[in-house]
């Protein structure tokens, strides 16, 4: 999987593409332990180009939400395709993470 | 301008059969997932469909990450077997692990914090059918898909 690293309103956006996995999940979980370390608490997860996320892929989402928090930040999650959509549902996933349509969006309640 | 479609002369026939073995490190996902595409392309659309298998994708990566990662305890060097058919009414999958087995249930979800416990869950709200069955030697999970009945994804 490519994560493309954007700073946007003090908030670091992770534009994900391919498939966030078993296979995958080490290589995120060293690039975010890295932004988290480095200072960044306030992620957004672009799901645009994310086409399949598996049980541990959606771990790996929830460890970085837990260490956000931990810190008073917090993970968005934006433009899930429908297969990842569907996978939130499935698992409540959609309950726990702030799900929405588009970054300004997220941006936004960010910045509230 | 309509998009190439393959002859019906070309595709296989059902039934569809496939089986291999996998070794355990973790570099399958991607190409458990290029297998059901090649099935989809040698069967055609109408047999296997788009949404059939983006189900049967998930649960199989699914499995296969429970065989490595629980029933082998990440060990590389025992194999994963995968034995997919397809047929008029229905995919079946079965995966076959070398460990210790376990005990089949009704899984629940974790609690939403949880980061672990969710991939059996998620094989039962993608399939028709799960079963596991312990052997002396290795153990046998069956997932089926039906392909005439709409499956509700909404939990």
């Amino acid at each position: 999987m490519k994560v493309r690293i954007e700073e946007k309103n003090k908030a670091t956006i992770l534009h994900c593409e391919g498939s966030l996995d078993a296979n995958t999940v080490s290589e995120f979980k060293k690039e975010t332990v890295r932004l988290l370390d480095e200072g960044s608490v306030k992620f957004i997860i672009d799901g645009s180009r994310l086409d399949f996320v598996d049980s541990m892929g959606l771990g790996s989402l929830i460890s970085l939400l837990r260490k956000a928090k931990q810190q008073n930040g917090d993970v968005m999650v934006v433009n899930l395709t429908n297969d990842v959509k569907t996978i939130f549902e499935i698992t409540r996933l959609n309950k726990l993470f702030r799900v929405f349509e588009n970054i300004d969006d997220a941006c936004k309640a960010f910045g509230k | 301008m309509m998009p190439a479609r393959r002859l019906a002369s070309d595709m296989k026939k059902l039934p569809y059969e496939i089986d291999f073995k996998i070794a355990g490190d973790t570099h399958y996902v991607a190409f458990l997932r290029s297998v059901l595409t090649s099935i989809s392309n040698e069967v055609g659309e109408d047999n296997f469909s788009d949404e059939i298998k983006r189900k049967c994708g998930l649960a199989l990566v699914e499995a296969v990450n429970n065989a490595v990662h629980h029933a082998h305890k990440g060990d590389i060097y025992k194999p994963v077997g995968i034995k997919i058919s397809v047929t008029v009414d229905e995919v079946e999958i079965i995966v076959i692990d070398y460990g210790k087995g376990f005990e089949l249930h009704l899984a629940k979800l974790p609690d939403l914090q949880m980061v672990h416990g969710r991939g059996l869950y998620i094989i039962q709200s993608l399939m028709d059918e799960v079963s596991y069955k312990k052997g002396t030697d290795y153990n046998t999970m069956v997932l089926k898909c039906v392909k005439s009945k709409k499956i509700d994804l909404k939990p």
